[in-house]
């Protein structure tokens, strides 16, 4: 379950960090999709970004890499 | 109550038209060559939520990354900061823009009081400030040398000029009236938008109108996935090859890995190179352009283009890539370069999938050519940025274009009459390039050669160009594309020569801020398309067409198609 929190670049403009999307590397510029799982956090674009984490990137890269 | 089909359709066709006018008032009223000359902009309408909902075909480039700009802008200072007559401008690559020289212009539409949505145009200005004339610094290290870069500001408030931006802009700028003259003709295709839209709005409400938009976006991500489920499913590998950066003279790789399931596609960069030092790096907006135009050119071309075309294809660009530039590399290059690469590997990934469907490599550089100084007759400072076209790699159906811009744009041919109006050069040569198609059985489009002589004591160039060493390739057993290139012959000598030789430039493809002289020669020769097909299965007839042409020399017709052809022997066509 997640929800939406502004955690995106800052704009203030005095930071220069960037947030990425743990799915797709997009620079998110302020409002993020935030899930906690297993007592870690997960930055992710929208809610599609998290669902095709799950059935694209941990399959490939994750825990069920074959 | 739904509307029918035909009026979807209308509404649709409406919309359309009302950006193809958009774009008639830029090209129209536009300084530049890059614009009224070269198309190099676009024009989208935007629903209130940053949703395009309709789009004319110019710049796709532009069109695909459209889609995270507005993105950005609206989640950074929000819908509610549009008043009627605002207009807002955008060209930071590291807040979902594209490049550098791109500008967006973006105005609210408003029916009556209520924001309706948005129009928006891109566009490429022909000088930005920055170490190199024209932009484009083929050696830039950062994106703080590339030019002038403006997060979200306010350019028109309530239809005023806000003159503090204008000022800083003009200051910038190698040429203020070229930059004032562009960007007021962005300002009123955005005029033209609202215009349009209030006639709309006289025969129907908005509400019932964003219904439609609404449904016109479902429409066309149900379609867009149905072509998807004709792709079988899998993971398709390719990788192609970025020469060179500019600073070191070592090849970059692109990989991709797309994996198709039912209606969906995920293109996966992961295993590319770490973002180069110099500028070849491209932002996300441009790495997602590039793979949606590639899928495109595999898909059914009368989908209605909107955001719910989008919606089925996901990228993944590992930050601090070449395809996800991370502050502060230098990304000019990263859309008129690996942008064109991206669509390739793309290509190449999904042509192990549908080799039907697919092409071969197109010519893959924008063989940009950028120079400036002062106008020898006129005594003021000019500056242009230049691209050439390239051949467009052959399918299983048809020979590639010849001498075409290459998929990341629409652009045309600059005439030769151009630059001996604006500018001090004198066309010596320009010329398709026997043998530069790719043998096939379908043959790859012909690249060009084109021949500049200065007529000024001097000029100010710089390059940023790529396929002078790696060939385009060719696909199903066709050959490879001809190589680009840019050499000088110096007023005092005979032959052509690469810039790494007369000036000890690191890459011969990328450099910057090189002075040369009257009487210096430019020799610039853009890529050709590869082959599809075993080229000794080609129409005999075709080969001796070719041949006559002058597209295939005799010599290749026996080396590559197995054909001895007399070149003064007649074809079909006299």
């Amino acid at each position: 379950m997640g929800e939406w929190q502004d955690r995106g670049k800052s704009s203030d403009y005095l930071s220069k960090l960037d947030v990425y999307c743990a799915f797709c590397g997009k620079s998110i510029p302020r409002r993020a999709w935030v899930t906690i799982q297993g007592g870690h956090e997960s930055i992710f674009c929208n809610p599609e970004c998290e669902r095709l984490h799950h059935e694209y990137w941990i399959p490939r890269y994750g825990s069920q890499k074959p | 109550m739904a509307s029918s089909l035909t009026d979807l359709t209308l509404l649709h066709n409406r919309l359309t038209s009302i950006c193809r006018e958009m774009g008639i008032a830029m090209m129209t009223s536009s300084y530049s060559p890059v614009f009224n000359e070269g198309f190099d902009f676009v024009c989208a309408l935007f629903d209130s939520q940053g949703r395009m909902i309709a789009q004319a075909e110019y710049n796709p480039s532009m069109l695909g990354a459209a889609h995270h700009t507005v993105h950005w802008l609206l989640e950074e200072v929000g819908a509610q900061a549009f008043q009627r007559g605002d207009v807002w401008v955008h060209n930071d690559p590291y807040r979902g823009g594209c490049h550098l020289p791109e500008h967006m212009l973006i105005r609210g539409i408003f029916e009556r009081d209520r924001l309706f949505g948005f129009a928006a145009t891109i566009g490429h200005l022909a000088e930005i400030g920055g170490k190199a004339v024209g932009g484009l610094a083929g050696d830039a290290t950062e994106v703080y040398q590339e030019g002038l870069r403006l997060p979200p500001v306010k350019l028109m408030d309530r239809g005023e000029h806000v003159m503090d931006i204008w000022k800083i802009l003009m200051t910038n700028h190698r040429t203020p009236k070229l930059t004032w003259g562009d960007l007021h003709a962005m300002l009123g295709s955005l005029r033209a938008a609202q215009l349009r839209l209030d006639e709309l709005f006289a025969s129907r409400d908005a509400e019932s109108i964003l219904r439609d938009t609404e449904d016109l976006m479902d429409r066309s991500e149900r379609w867009m996935r149905r072509e998807i489920e004709s792709i079988p499913d899998g993971v398709y590998d390719f990788e192609d090859w970025m020469e060179n950066d500019g600073i070191t003279n070592e090849p970059l790789r692109i990989k991709v890995a797309v994996w198709i399931k039912g209606g969906e596609i995920v293109a996966d960069f992961t295993g590319t190179a770490p973002q180069a030092r110099g500028p070849i790096n491209a932002t996300y907006a441009v790495t997602a352009a590039a793979t949606y135009n590639s899928i495109f050119h595999l898909t059914d071309p009368n989908i209605p283009r909107n955001a719910g075309c989008h919606r089925p294809i996901h990228i993944v660009a590992p930050p601090g890539s070449l395809v996800n530039v991370r502050l502060p590399g230098a990304e000019v290059g990263g859309n008129s370069e690996t942008h064109c690469r991206i669509i390739g590997v793309v290509m190449g990934a999904l042509a192990k999938a549908v080799p039907n469907r697919a092409a071969a490599a197109d010519g893959a550089t924008g063989c940009n050519f950028l120079f400036g100084g002062v106008h020898p007759e006129t005594g003021e400072f000019y500056a242009n940025y230049h691209f050439e076209n390239v051949g467009w790699g052959a399918s299983s159906r048809h020979d590639g274009n010849d001498a075409q811009c290459a998929p990341l744009a629409i652009s045309r041919n600059v005439p030769v009459e151009i630059f001996e109006s604006r500018y001090p050069l004198l066309t010596r040569s320009f010329r398709l390039v026997t043998d530069s198609g790719g043998a096939g059985t379908f043959r790859g489009g012909l690249g060009t050669e084109r021949i500049l002589e200065v007529r000024a004591p001097e000029m100010t160039i710089s390059a940023l160009f790529d396929r002078m060493q790696i060939p385009p390739w060719g696909l199903e057993g066709g050959g490879p594309g001809g190589l680009a290139g840019i050499a000088i012959r110096r007023a005092s000598e005979s032959d052509f020569r690469l810039f790494t030789d007369v000036f000890h430039t690191v890459s011969p493809s990328k450099f910057s801020n090189i002075i040369v002289r009257q009487g210096d020669q430019i020799r610039i020769v853009s890529s050709g398309g590869g082959g599809y097909g075993d080229p000794r299965l080609r129409e005999r007839g075709r080969v001796r067409e070719d041949v006559r042409n002058r597209y295939v020399s005799s010599t290749c017709a026996e080396d590559l198609y197995g054909l001895t052809v007399n070149e003064s022997e007649p074809t079909k066509h006299g």
